[in-house]
């Protein structure tokens, strides 16, 4: 079970030939077991209408409509999803974290700093995160790839 | 919960049973007409996921061409990603430097 971040999600609509793109065809093909949540929705819907992602990447509502009832059709929704982590640097990650610990998923796949810093033992977020939810790898899109072929 | 009945009628995905709705609002906003929220967890057929995305992929095509028109590397692509989440999100994310792939 793996959560993926909004950024990832965004680009896999926005780009099918990348990284993200290339794990949302493993979620399409049954390689990867996604979840999502109300709150990562919402925010990923907030974002896709922001002016200049839409003049630029000609985003429209039919569009993330479209790919949003995908993810519905292919994810598993959890709900509810409780507070048990709070990243001190951007809080809004907390729920991609809070996600990924009601799921029981073991991976988050992210391109964020703010995330992927909860790898390293030497901040104090890391040291938390990671012996709290050590069963959770937070991996880029790309690494997510590359454990996918290896296995 | 037990998996929904459901199936992809060329245009929405349809509850084939009443089901109680689970979304936020958000989500039911912008999902398509009948497009439920309960889809989460639908058990639909093969044939119905690959005509879903293949008319998610049809949707997404001025997106992709806008995306491959721009010069932008998919690096790029992220750190624009980046930046404007966080920008959304008021919390300060300062873009890599631009890398070729």
């Amino acid at each position: 079970m793996a959560v993926f971040d909004n950024n990832v999600l965004l680009q896999a609509m926005s780009n099918a030939n990348g990284p993200a793109g290339a794990c949302m065809q493993a979620v399409r093909e049954g390689r990867i077991r996604l979840c999502v949540g109300r709150d990562l929705l919402a925010e990923f819907e907030a974002v896709a209408a922001r002016p200049l992602l839409v003049r630029k990447l000609r985003l429209t509502e039919t569009g993330t409509a479209r790919f949003i009832t995908e993810l519905l059709a292919l994810a598993e929704m959890i709900d509810p999803v409780p507070s048990v982590f709070t990243h001190p640097i951007d809080p809004k990650d907390t729920m991609v974290v809070n996600l990924a610990v009601a799921a029981g998923a073991h991976v988050i796949t992210s391109r964020d700093r703010h995330l992927l810093s909860l790898r390293d033992p030497t901040v104090p977020a890391g040291l938390e995160f990671m012996s709290r939810f050590g069963f959770i790898e937070v991996l880029t899109p790309v690494e997510l790839l590359n454990r996918l072929s290896s296995e | 919960m037990p998996p929904l009945k459901a199936h992809f009628d060329g245009h929405s995905i349809v509850l084939d049973e009443p089901a109680v709705l689970a979304v936020g609002q958000a989500v039911r906003v912008i999902v398509e007409p009948k497009a439920l929220a309960e889809l989460s967890g639908a058990e639909l057929s093969e044939a119905d996921l690959a005509e879903l995305a293949r008319r998610t992929d049809e949707a997404l095509k001025p997106t992709r061409e806008a995306f491959a028109a721009s010069g932008m590397t998919d690096h790029e692509l992220a750190e624009f990603l980046e930046v404007e989440t966080h920008a959304m999100r008021g919390v300060p994310y300062a873009p890599e430097l631009p890398r070729r792939e």
